[in-house]
């Protein structure tokens, strides 16, 4: 090894050690540039003569472009279905533009920023959905469209059905006397599975790794926004929980085998039932809860509420909701 | 009244000559006119690479279609967009295959032709509604890249789409 290659390879080795921030001055023979060939960028625009003859084989890997303007047309009830279609358009409806076109298109008073829009509450108005991250954003415009936006509104004035309760996995319940009433409230919520989890601690783990390495490949750490994976995250505590407030005139003792089991038990809402009483004054509530951690014991628990004056179920977005959740 | 005229070249180099008011519908062909100082040369032509002939008489009939209609202003770009206000004329003037119509969105979108932009979207975003994720994957031939867990998540994040 020559002289000028040891000096090469120490300038390499302490440029990887401190992560580039080391003072040493290249010399001008060692600057040169160089064409990096990079994969296609989701940016890239396609030439329009390609597109031309391909009328039903639209390649839409190429054509963000496109997507991106037809997401920012949508009506708020087609964001799920749309969402569904593939990654591309997962991360479309994940962004924070998609949410603040949302926002703007249905909360504002008349389409102008200036002025506050009655019909929302102080923590729904437009100050509030400026510095908050894309998660909050996004659950912060959709509690704003249940009160701005007509088809959404309708559903809340129909009320929620037990069906919203299914598969749920309880997290807590509490009871309260309110006069002559008793207020039962369940937490339910629909946490990921551990599958996401283990998934996403796999991402966690990656990027960890990714910060302890050099970076040499800029473009790439540029276009790291665009080209992340699906960032699956529940910022928003409250979102993916649903409530159930049952109202009772006689006391109902807390279920204490869903709040203190010593199994480590999951327990999800395996079915509801509603049934009338045999004097068909009232109705009865009845709660089927099914252990998903403990797949071979098989511990299931009903928990039957009689005679109970209403139920009502709330989930997350309902204007109701932060009512009763603590 | 002989109206003041415009050269446009497509990428397919095609001239077309143009009234200046029907392409001053487009802010990109606006912009260049002003701050090039074209209007007055009688002979520039403004070149437009990133649309092509047939692409280009589309954009150019639609234009002339609605040369009268009022600009739309901020105000209304932030409006509540509504899918089901299509007139007529611009339905039959969208019936097009699928390729020709996301050409327009591109050229629309290029061309700054906010109108046309929000038709075609409009169209498009029509055609997605009552549809199932795999009725849309069928109509556009888009490729599922879902693992389980993600679609799963995504259905979970939007659940207030759903209707129980």
């Amino acid at each position: 090894m020559s002289l000028d290659d040891e000096n090469v390879e120490y300038i390499h080795q302490k440029l990887y050690r401190t992560r580039g921030k080391c003072a040493i001055y290249a010399r001008q023979s060692d600057v040169y540039v160089e064409l990096k060939h990079t994969k296609s960028n989701s940016n890239a625009r396609t030439p329009v003569a390609v597109m031309a003859g391909s009328a039903n084989t639209i390649n839409i890997g190429i054509e963000h472009d496109v997507w991106f303007h037809i997401a920012m047309h949508l009506d708020p009830e087609d964001v799920q279905t749309f969402g569904l279609v593939c990654t591309q358009f997962a991360r479309l409806v994940n962004s924070r533009v998609f949410w603040r076109n949302m926002y703007s298109r249905y909360c504002l008073n008349n389409g102008s920023s200036k002025t506050w829009n009655l019909q929302l509450p102080a923590q729904l108005q437009l100050e509030q959905t400026r510095n908050c991250d894309t998660k909050t954003l996004r659950s912060l415009v959709t509690e704003a469209l249940f009160y701005c936006y007509r088809p959404l509104k309708q559903r809340l004035e129909l009320g929620y059905s037990l069906d919203w309760l299914l598969q749920r996995s309880f997290v807590s319940c509490s009871q309260k006397k309110f006069q002559c009433l008793w207020i039962v409230c369940y937490t339910l919520s629909n946490q990921p599975s551990k599958n996401v989890q283990f998934r996403h601690e796999e991402h966690q783990k990656e990027r960890e790794n990714e910060t302890t390495e050099v970076v040499n490949d800029w473009e790439a750490l540029a276009d790291d926004g665009a080209s992340s994976c699906l960032n699956y995250n529940y910022s928003n505590r409250h979102e993916g929980v649903v409530l159930l407030i049952v109202l009772c005139r006689q006391f109902m003792p807390l279920p204490l085998q869903l709040l203190y089991n010593q199994q480590q038990a999951r327990f999800r809402i395996k079915a509801t039932r509603e049934m009338l009483c045999t004097d068909m004054r009232a109705k009865n509530l009845e709660l089927d809860f099914v252990d998903d951690n403990n797949s071979q014991s098989k511990l299931s628990v009903t928990v039957k509420y009689s005679r109970i004056d209403k139920y009502k179920v709330l989930p997350w977005w309902h204007p109701d909701f932060k009512r009763f959740f603590k | 009244i002989n109206m003041p005229t415009i050269k446009l070249q497509s990428s397919d180099e095609e001239i077309f000559d143009t009234d200046i008011q029907i392409a001053k519908c487009s802010g990109t062909i606006r912009t260049m006119l002003e701050d090039c100082g074209m209007e007055e040369d009688e002979n520039a032509i403004v070149p437009l690479p990133n649309v092509n002939s047939t692409i280009l008489r589309k954009v150019l009939t639609w234009a002339n279609y609605h040369k009268d209609d009022p600009q739309p202003t901020e105000d209304d770009e932030s409006k509540e967009k509504r899918t089901d206000d299509i007139t007529s004329w611009d339905a039959d003037f969208l019936k097009v295959d699928q390729g020709t119509l996301f050409e327009l969105i591109l050229a629309a979108n290029y061309l700054d032709i906010k109108g046309l932009l929000e038709l075609t979207c409009k169209t498009v975003a029509n055609m997605i509604k009552g549809k199932t994720p795999e009725d849309i994957r069928k109509t556009f031939n888009i490729k599922k890249d879902f693992t389980p867990a993600e679609e799963e998540q995504v259905r979970k994040e939007n659940e207030w789409c759903e209707e129980k």
